[in-house]
């Protein structure tokens, strides 16, 4: 009799997690804190968990474009160069503003900093959206070909080198807080909250989530889909180039090799793993994903800080995680199919 | 009815770019502009040319694999540990043997998973790619291996034909491009004469039809990705062998190069179309190209720049003459007919 009551609730609590995917991934992060609280004693302190969300926003930024360009379809690799190369051209500005002694205060530049830095992040997305929009080119070669563009241009401009020298305010976006809230956490909701309104109450949010369905049912219900996937990449190269200036003011530098190997699967790993689909996406999903994933990284870091290999066992790590995660992923739309 | 006959495919056009570049870049600095330059680009380019040719039958399926790189670097790091405990100092050969094998079976994991959930084989492949390089410096060494074998030692130097010259010095015409002649005769005749090669053209074109049409596509996905493996390793092999010392991070960052290749030498990425012509006249082209920028006295850190632009000129003025094998000639000639 109790043995049948027990399994009708975890059915019913089963059928709830498989639903509202955010759910599952609150629980899979409460069980992953609970597991390094319990392995290390290093963990379980205010400094962790501000680490973590001082450094969630990055990856989570390039997230959120990763997964907006996979719910229509596509997929963005050139989130990171897009990132390190905003953040060079902001910050090329700002050195040959200090070099010439422009006569604006200081916070003032910063702005016109950022605003570079945006442009050229909608620079590279209208690149991505035009090949990929306009000249039909398939995603992932088109955004292939342009990493190593951005990458390029950054290699070459940089010379290799890392850029430095900015003013100590710039570091307010990086390493500030705001009543105790990280700045850049602060940056990564509300960049979500916006995206969230814009995908569920705008007709452009709309017109993406169909485009991403059913794309000739959205060609023949007169939605112009080659201008939908030019706004949702210069979306994906706003969102990049945000990150780049949180890079840029948290490392103080510029440096064009910077997170070129781990942050695309980490990107592609937050889009997987919050389920987002062709035309269907949880922006609470994705920031919750990206939340897990900094976690994780943060609590192997304090877990392995002792190891004498411990730095290499990162990339073992991180490969076999991001297969399993797709394969979590896979696992649980079956399930939601057969439902 | 008169049959559609492709007058200049896209890899003539490739091999004459090739040609143009290699005459103006000589043009420029006459160093560039001979035989032991040849040589030394055929040598330099003979590890990419075989994980190109790797690279085909994957991409010809439709499927993208970055792992290749690391699987490369994992059983050559792998392979060498395992001869050096058993203090073996013979030559390449049973290194090519082994690496191959364990490469084989990486790639045959790589397509076992993927299959098994029904993932697409990119992203797997993402996974695979960072594991197999943390595996080397985790599981094996962190360290660059420099004890080589007897049988190793020098082969860089090994020529069929040797030439020397007074600018680039001697140099000659490297004995593994025996080893590429065979792969490209091994993979030209998979893709054409079996059916395999058959089924991996019909997979890229379209894959609910071919699975309709009775092609075990899972069956030849494993096969193409194991023969990815396999050839990534031989390649990793013989670079090793060139450099003199074992890395466990060999190849890092040229996946994206390998690839470039393939698409500039006509290989589709959507899969249904690429050969074993246009893979290595694909990355003769590029090889061309970067060390032509050398000879040219541009800075190194441009070079992925280079690469960069080339490979979306090419993806763009493809896309602009539309698929299909028809190239740009045959269109406007056939214009031309209709006019009269």
């Amino acid at each position: 009799m109790r043995k049948s009551l027990m399994r009708k609730t975890t059915a019913k609590v089963g059928q709830i997690l498989v639903e509202r995917h955010s759910l599952l991934l609150l629980v899979i992060l409460v069980a992953i804190i609970l597991v390094f609280g319990l392995s290390t004693r290093r963990f379980l302190n205010t400094r962790t968990f501000s680490v973590i969300a001082f450094q969630c926003a990055e990856i989570g930024l390039m997230g959120l474009g990763m997964g907006l360009a996979t719910m229509i379809n596509g997929v963005d690799l050139s989130v990171n160069d897009t990132a390190n190369l905003s953040a060079l051209t902001a910050g090329l500005f700002l050195n040959f503003a200090f070099a010439h002694s422009f006569s604006l205060s200081t916070p003032f530049l910063i702005v016109i900093a950022i605003f570079i830095a945006l442009a050229t992040g909608i620079a590279c997305g209208i690149l991505n959206g035009f090949l990929i929009g306009y000249l039909r080119i398939p995603p992932i070669l088109t955004t292939l070909g342009t990493l190593t563009l951005f990458r390029g241009i950054s290699a070459g401009v940089t010379g290799g080198k890392r850029l430095t020298g900015f003013p100590e305010e710039l570091s307010m976006i990086g390493r500030g807080d705001v009543l105790g809230i990280p700045v850049p956490f602060l940056i990564l909701l509300g960049a979500g909250v916006v995206i969230h309104f814009v995908l569920n109450h705008t007709a452009l949010g709309y017109k993406v989530r169909m485009v991403g369905s059913n794309v000739n049912a959205a060609k023949f219900s007169g939605i112009r889909h080659k201008s939908i996937t030019m706004y949702v990449y210069m979306l994906s190269g706003i969102l990049s180039a945000l990150a780049g200036v949180i890079i840029m003011s948290r490392t103080g530098s510029v440096a064009y090799e910077y997170g070129t190997q781990t942050y695309i699967l980490l990107a592609l790993a937050i889009a997987s793993l919050a389920n987002i689909s062709s035309g269907f996406g949880s922006i609470g999903a994705l920031i919750l994903a990206a939340i897990i994933l900094q976690t994780l990284s943060t609590g192997f870091y304090t877990l392995l800080m002792t190891s004498p290999r411990g730095g290499f066992f990162k990339d073992l790590f991180w490969g076999a995680f991001l297969v399993f995660v797709l394969v979590i992923g896979q696992i649980i739309r079956r399930k939601k199919v057969t439902r | 009815m008169k049959k559609k006959k492709t007058f200049i495919t896209h890899e003539m056009i490739v091999g004459l770019l090739t040609a143009l570049i290699f005459i103006i870049i000589g043009a420029r600095n006459p160093a560039f502009f001979s035989l032991a330059t040849l040589f030394d680009i055929v040598r330099s380019a003979l590890p990419v040319c075989i994980m190109a040719l790797g690279v085909l039958p994957v991409l010809v399926s439709g499927e993208i694999d970055i792992s290749f790189v690391s699987v490369a670097a994992m059983s050559s790091f792998a392979t060498h540990f395992l001869l050096l405990h058993f203090g073996y100092q013979g030559g390449i050969t049973l290194y090519l043997i082994i690496a191959a094998g364990i490469g084989a079976l990486a790639g045959l994991t790589l397509g076992i998973v993927s299959s098994y959930f029904k993932l697409p084989v990119f992203p797997v492949s993402l996974g695979f790619w960072l594991f197999w390089y943390g595996f080397n410096l985790y599981f094996i060494s962190p360290t660059m291996n420099f004890k080589l074998p007897k049988g190793l030692v020098g082969y860089y130097s090994r020529y069929l034909l040797t030439v020397h010259d007074p600018v680039v010095g001697t140099t000659g015409l490297h004995i593994s491009i025996l080893y590429l002649l065979v792969i490209v005769i091994f993979i030209w005749w998979l893709l054409k004469y079996t059916t395999i090669g058959r089924g991996l053209y019909a997979m890229g074109g379209n894959r609910e039809v071919a699975v309709q049409t009775g092609y075990n596509v899972k069956r030849i996905l494993w096969i193409a990705l194991a023969l990815n493996g396999a050839l990534a390793s031989i390649a990793g092999v013989i670079q090793s062998s060139y450099t003199r010392f074992f890395n466990p991070i060999l190849f890092r960052g040229d996946e994206l190069y390998v690839i470039a290749a393939a698409v500039i030498g006509g290989v589709s990425i959507t899969g249904g179309r690429g050969s074993v012509v246009g893979a290595i006249l694909g990355v003769f082209f590029l090889q061309v190209i970067t060390r032509g920028l050398i000879y040219l006295e541009v800075p190194a850190e441009y070079q992925q720049f280079v690469v960069g632009i080339t490979l979306l000129l090419f993806v763009t003025v493809s896309s602009i003459r539309g698929s299909g094998r028809r190239s740009l000639f045959s269109t406007w000639f056939r214009k031309q007919g209709k006019q009269q």
